[in-house]
């Protein structure tokens, strides 16, 4: 029996095998992904409030959530967020590539340290930042200690999403630094060599030839951080609450207010339906107009 | 095509494997039928003290027996059981409902009505909670039974008060202004905290308890529609601008305990900050001096103030509401047992009669501080009973409070704002 | 690597910046653990290496574990089936599933990978009630598979493993063709070994997600026996906030299998992206 299963896979065209893998995936997300999928999409248009049927409502709660100021509020955070964290993480996980491409010894102890950050515990590490953030926290007193000043890291409305993207880059510098750094190793010498004979300077190297040459590694790196600003959720929620002013409300805990305290899970359906939609837009977006093809030889 | 189907088959008989491989036959536990499943508060003390009331209870052989675990909770206990109610893994009976949460389950029909149950009356006579009660009514029906009702009230640094030549807790807003313009002039101190935090559970414990103080008690909510938008609401913002704007007040004191690091000299605190200072800060507790809520004159009588309140319910799907009830109705009438809480939790239990029962007598003679808060029970109002209680304190947040601290509204606008934007959304 | 051995000043520079960096991205751990040493009341008033140091908070963490009858060695075990179980599976799967999105063109290939996109952004916290209606349906409440089977595959790990494959030369996929080579063969002797970065990632991320989640365990689970060692602590650090200490206990608790595991398999992990390892 085993050797004719084995005989029969191997008599089977590649491309078929491809697609049996394909629908098996598939398979699987029939029953554990749209089955709940289709469940959200009836919840969009009806009124169900956890017990009983859901009942059809038609758009009301498109009528609703198109009023609810919250929402749209988070869903301009988020750009709000990104403004913010795409630099900074882009900047510092390049940084970081690049620097633990020049370090000799020491290299798994630092790439250890950044990727720690990484697998720590979300409520965890945020209890730790808002201590360390606060007013009297030890970041504040230190800036006080040595410059005079303190800053209201979590307190005012124009540094709170600031803040949090920095708790954000902490977290996955590592991690996104690392795919970069992978990219990088890929790179062969003999690039660099002839570019160095014709006298390019460093900051064209990395322009015209380093940055491109790890153009799937940055579209990688670009689209989970999109994908990480729309799934905000544990920072804020232990951190500022999404305050102050609702300036780091996002919609991750709109949603989770939504329906675990207000107790309206069809409209936090439509919510999600409609952050799902725009997130999927925006990284369409960011794949056309980035994404390039190149192949290493 | 053909091999396409075997690969499907394959791939779903893998599938339905696994699913047999890995499930567990005997998950389905019919026969805990048997006993009253109870959760209770996450908290130390309420756990110590259900201990010792379901012991006793299973021991003497007096109706069902009961289980208890605390409610399961990593978030809000609220979340943890909605979703066993919709699991239909829920207890019978849960404590630590808070009264926003129980006109929800109310309104979606998930609790038991009690003004029926057999001995409610005698519970409610012994208890002597008929006026309490009147705030828990929901359209004429009673769906929670307050366990314990904590009024809000000042604590004071007295050491700190005494260097300032003042000798008596403040009483009004101008009390706080002087005292703090004297405090408050030495290196990065304040007056008082008046914000209690970002979330909006913490508008209970400023807005609503200033607002309480101020109106004598006055519902913040009438007939879905807001009533704060007053004289009374007026001057609390009044009080809140001056002090922000004198910096007099801050806005952020979560890295320590304020009122231990001398930073202010006032804050508003609960009866469980007893426990907690006893246990983490006992040196401070010395030399703290209970106040009531500030006022905007001085007044006669006692000053009201917000009650944090929480209840008992019985679920709705609950096959063995009776037997429940008759537990219910014996720890609650149960004079050791009221004593115990007491004892064990330090909260005031939601009664009648506290400072004039017998059986409290010798305890508040010996905890000052508790007997302080027993005190003022009488005048603690509980919280709106209203389905939108999230929506309501986040605008009180987003559209008054918070535009008002960072200057971005005066305090006309900010009532009017936040009173347009709550009514707008309890229309919905 | 050789061309960067003699170091110039800047050279060295970068290095001391870097260790510098490394540490200050240490601090907030360094921090929780000092934290979990220190009575409640010294956190915020002592120096980080600074005040009372003692083992109080752990003996106060198992402790009241034991007094409330929570089996934390037990959890810990389940906690350990669940993820390796999860982590194992989605390995696999992904592997399996990313080479032929990578490696095989087939009809249908493009909108499988836009679907696998989409997956990956939306929310999944939404699923979370239907899913356990779903999971109701199926009669797996109060069982380690409630657990495991909506985990199993992972559209994030199919990502990262196509993505990861697409990289790696056809030519040597062709090479193993020649050899008679099996899809497994390819995948186990071939890819999953020059991708050696990529499958730790795949792996470690996936064991620390499913390790640190407690929200979907709670909510299919009810049975104390069952329960994974993450619901526990998130209990315990609701019931204790205040307590500071206690709960920076818990966490550094929740955060040491995972510190363990990354630290012991840091050369797997590593080696993957040719970092020589002295």
């Amino acid at each position: 029996m085993m050797h004719r299963v084995i005989h029969f896979f191997k008599n089977l065209k590649e491309s078929q095998v491809g697609a049996g893998l394909a629908i098996g995936y598939l398979l699987f997300n029939l029953i554990f992904w749209a089955y709940p999928f289709v469940w959200l999409i009836i919840l969009s248009f009806s009124d169900w409030r956890f017990f009983d049927l859901p009942i059809f409502s038609g758009l009301n709660n498109f009528f609703i959530v198109l009023q609810d100021k919250e929402f749209w509020v988070s869903l301009w955070n988020v750009a709000r967020f990104l403004l913010y964290y795409i630099p900074i993480v882009m900047i510092c996980s390049l940084a970081f590539a690049f620097g633990l491409q020049h370090i000799g010894r020491g290299k798994v102890f630092i790439a250890l340290c950044f990727l720690l950050a990484h697998i720590s515990s979300g409520v965890a590490y945020s209890l730790v930042f808002s201590k360390i953030f606060s007013s009297t926290g030890p970041l504040n007193s230190m800036l006080f200690d040595w410059f005079g000043i303190s800053i209201p890291w979590l307190s005012s409305p124009s540094m709170a999403m600031f803040s949090i993207a920095l708790v954000v880059t902490w977290k996955f510098v590592g991690y996104y630094g690392l795919i970069l750094y992978s990219g990088l190793n890929a790179i062969p010498f003999e690039v660099y060599d002839a570019a160095k004979l014709d006298n390019t300077s460093a900051i064209t190297r990395l322009f015209k030839i380093t940055l491109p040459l790890i153009n799937s590694q940055l579209i990688m790196v670009l689209i989970f951080a999109i994908t990480v600003a729309f799934g905000v959720f544990t920072e804020p929620y232990m951190m500022t609450g999404g305050g102050p002013l609702n300036s780091t409300n996002m919609p991750m805990l709109v949603i989770y207010e939504t329906a675990f305290s207000r107790l309206q899970p069809s409209r936090a359906a439509l919510m999600a339906m409609i952050i799902a939609l725009v997130s999927y837009a925006l990284i369409k977006l960011v794949r056309r107009l980035f994404e390039k093809r190149v192949e290493i030889v | 095509m053909n091999a396409f189907n075997r690969g499907i088959k394959l791939t779903f008989l893998a599938v339905i494997f696994l699913l047999n491989a890995c499930s567990d036959p005997k998950y389905n536990n019919e026969s805990e039928n048997q006993s009253i499943k109870l959760w209770i508060a996450p908290n130390e003390a309420q756990e110590n003290f259900w201990k010792t009331a379901v012991n006793l209870w299973n021991e003497s052989n007096i109706g069902m027996p009961v289980n208890f675990t605390t409610i399961p909770a990593t978030g809000s206990s609220e979340k943890a059981i909605l979703t066993a109610l919709v699991s239909g893994s829920a207890p019978d009976i849960s404590t630590n409902i808070f009264s926003g949460f129980a006109a929800q389950l109310a309104n979606l029909k998930q609790l038991q009505e009690l003004s029926h149950m057999e001995g409610y009356q005698q519970l409610i006579d012994s208890r002597h909670m008929q006026r309490i009660m009147q705030d828990w009514d929901l359209a004429g029906n009673k769906y929670v039974l307050p366990l314990y009702s904590n009024p809000t009230l000042i604590w004071w640094r007295g050491d700190l008060l005494k260097k300032l030549g003042v000798h008596k807790a403040p009483e009004t807003y101008q009390d706080v202004y002087e005292l703090s313009e004297k405090y408050a002039a030495s290196e990065n101190k304040f007056g008082m905290q008046i914000i209690a935090g970002k979330n909006w559970e913490d508008r209970w414990f400023d807005f609503i308890s200033y607002y309480y103080a101020a109106s004598n008690g006055a519902p913040y909510i009438i007939e879905n529609k807001t009533s704060y938008s007053n004289q009374s609401g007026r001057s609390v913002l009044k009080f809140i601008d001056k002090m922000f704007k004198n910096n007099w007040t801050g806005l952020d004191f979560d890295s320590d305990e304020p009122l231990v690091t001398g930073l202010v000299i006032g804050a508003v605190r609960g009866p469980w900050d007893i426990e907690y200072f006893k246990k983490m800060y006992p040196e401070t507790l010395e030399k703290i001096v209970i106040g009531p809520m500030l006022t905007p004159e001085a007044q006669k009588g006692k000053a009201s103030t917000f009650a944090d309140s929480k209840g008992i319910v019985i679920f709705k799907h609950s096959k063995i509401k009776k037997e429940a009830f008759a537990f219910i109705s014996w720890v609650l009438t149960h004079p050791k047992l009221n004593l115990l809480w007491l004892q064990t939790t330090g909260l005031p239990p939601a009664r009648g009669d506290l400072t004039s029962n017998p059986v409290f007598k010798l305890f508040y003679e010996q905890h000052p501080f508790a007997k302080k808060y027993a005190e003022y029970v009488e005048v603690a109002v509980p919280p709106a009973l209203i389905e939108n209680t999230v929506d309501v304190q986040k605008v009180m947040n987003s559209e008054m409070i918070e535009p008002l601290i960072f200057g971005r509204k005066n305090i006309d606008s900010a009532l009017i704002d936040a009173s347009h934007r709550t009514n707008q959304l309890l229309r919905q | 690597m050789k061309r960067f051995r003699g170091k110039s000043a800047g050279g060295w520079a970068i290095t001391i910046a870097m260790y510098g960096l490394a540490l200050t991205w240490l601090y907030p751990y360094i921090w929780m653990l000092m934290a979990s040493l220190k009575p409640t009341s010294q956190v915020f008033t002592t120096a980080l290496f600074d005040g009372s140091i003692s083992l109080q908070n752990y003996q106060f963490l198992f402790d009241s574990a034991e007094k409330l009858n929570r089996p934390f060695l037990g959890s810990l075990l389940n906690s350990f089936f669940i993820t390796f179980s999860v982590t194992g599976l989605v390995v696999v799967s992904s592997a399996y599933i990313g080479f032929a999105m990578a490696k095989i063109k087939f009809t249908g290939r493009k909108s499988l990978e836009s679907f696998i996109i989409f997956q990956m952004v939306l929310p999944t916290m939404m699923f979370t009630i239907p899913l356990f209606v779903l999971i109701r349906q199926l009669g797996l409440i109060n069982t380690y598979s409630a657990m495991i089977l909506p985990a199993m595959m992972s559209a994030w790990g199919v990502f990262m493993m196509s993505q990861a494959f697409k990289g790696t030369p056809d030519d040597y996929i062709d090479a193993a063709k020649l050899d008679r080579a099996t899809l497994r063969t390819i995948l186990f002797k071939l890819m999953m070994p020059l991708n050696k970065s990529i499958v730790a990632i795949v792996a470690l991320f996936t064991f620390t997600g499913t390790w640190d989640n407690f929200l979907w365990p709670l909510i299919v689970v009810s049975d104390i026996d069952k329960m994974p060692l993450s619901v526990l602590l998130a209990t315990f650090s609701k019931q204790y906030g205040v307590y500071v200490g206690p709960v920076m206990a818990g966490s550094v608790l929740q955060a040491f299998p995972l510190v363990l595991l990354f630290i012991i398999f840091r050369r797997h992990f590593l080696q993957g992206m040719s970092l020589s390892l002295k």
